[in-house]
């Protein structure tokens, strides 16, 4: 079967099919039928299934359901931004802006009252001498920082450190600390609570050693 | 076919019957889809026969095919008046271009086609719409309105839709 010889014909094929071509078309097209090999191969054979699209009830329900518009098969996100902004009257839609805006303030305006109630406590700072005990008016309800010296201490060095409280009791304890720097001075973090009201001491040991390399004592009130 | 048609009149016979037989073949196609299976072939049979008596003895304004094209619609028109004209008489007429009776068609095929026509629908929406409209009665140049789309993206549409129908039913083991 040699190929359709007149282009511009030969694409009137399925048209002709279909039966959409006119009255001067379609006699054009079937006296093409008549000479052309081609497309009468093609027509002929094909004609069976297009009995059936022509006539066929399912294939026509198939058809005039995928033919339906896009909006019926609309994705879920548009069909929910069709639910949450409806087509409703001009005055409708800031309204529904301005709801929708202090539905979303709420929680922030919340967020922050509760800020405000629970302040954030600074932590307190507190240096010692290795002269005298220190007293200061430190709260047990604040977190502590405490610095010291620790004399001759080189980086790499490992004390052993004991914070007592004055009935004898060890209330934190390191045995290797190493939290100092470069100019010796060491720096202890106690969290809120962990300090009632008292004395305390601090000892440094040397790793081995029973008695202190130093000692520091402070108060909390 | 013209040509075939010339060596005819000059009393070549082998070239007569191979003319009349490829005529008879496309009458018949062409008949079948004006008025359905009943009556199609008497009249593509009628128009074969008005065709031989007279093609020796006419003189072609165009060409051969366009002469007997314009016999077989003149027959097939004649047919459609006089069935008119008697179901006018019992008010049963419905007038339908080409197709008419309903085709029963092949169980297998139909069942490939549907499924082929599922898949071809999901792929090409422009089939699917310009078939639909099809079925609605509109035209051409009414369709590309419609569709939006310009008469020849309506050909490579309908070109391919065609296609791939064909594919999918050969896939399926028919050949069509």
């Amino acid at each position: 079967m040699s190929a359709c010889q007149d282009r511009e014909l030969g694409r009137l094929l399925h048209p002709f099919e279909l039966g959409h071509l006119n009255a001067e078309e379609t006699d054009r097209f079937e006296t093409h039928l008549l000479t052309c090999e081609h497309c009468f191969e093609l027509a002929q054979k094909f004609d069976p299934v297009m009995a059936i699209i022509r006539t066929d009830e399912e294939i026509k329900a198939l058809v005039a359901q995928s033919a339906a518009p896009e909006s019926d098969s609309s994705s879920l996100l548009s069909r929910i931004g069709k639910a949450l902004w409806p087509e409703g009257s001009l005055w409708l839609k800031p309204a529904i802006a301005y709801f929708v805006v202090a539905l979303l303030l709420i929680p922030a305006y919340q967020g922050l009252k509760q800020r405000q109630s629970e302040a954030v406590l600074a932590p307190q700072m507190l240096i010692l001498s290795g002269t005298r005990a220190v007293s200061s008016s430190i709260s047990p309800d604040s977190p502590l920082v405490i610095m010291f010296r620790i004399n001759k201490a080189q980086p790499g060095d490992s004390f052993h450190l004991k914070v007592m409280a004055d009935d004898a009791r060890v209330v934190f304890e390191d045995e290797s600390f190493v939290n100092f720097d470069q100019r010796q001075m060491a720096t202890l973090l106690f969290e809120s609570g962990l300090l009632s009201a008292g004395d305390y001491q601090i000892k440094v040991f040397k790793r081995g050693e029973s008695e202190p390399l130093v000692e520091y004592l402070f108060n909390v009130e | 076919m013209d040509q075939l048609a010339k060596k005819a009149i000059t009393g070549d016979k082998l070239a007569e019957r191979e003319l009349f037989d490829k005529l008879l073949v496309r009458f018949r196609y062409l008949a079948k889809r004006r008025v359905g299976d009943n009556d199609s072939e008497d009249l593509a049979q009628e128009a074969c026969a008005t065709v031989f008596e007279k093609y020796q003895s006419q003189t072609f304004t165009v060409n051969f095919e366009a002469w007997a094209h314009g016999v077989l619609k003149m027959k097939i028109g004649n047919y459609l008046q006089s069935k008119k004209r008697s179901a006018d008489r019992s008010g049963e007429y419905h007038e339908e271009f080409g197709h008419q009776g309903t085709e029963r068609g092949d169980p297998d095929l139909k069942r490939f086609l549907a499924d082929c026509m599922k898949e071809l629908l999901a792929t090409s929406k422009n089939y699917a719409r310009i078939l639909n409209l099809t079925y609605q009665g509109y035209e051409t140049a009414e369709i590309c309105k419609s569709v939006n789309i310009s008469r020849n993206n309506y050909y490579v549409s309908l070109s391919r839709g065609r296609s791939l129908l064909k594919a999918c039913l050969e896939q399926k083991g028919l050949t069509v």
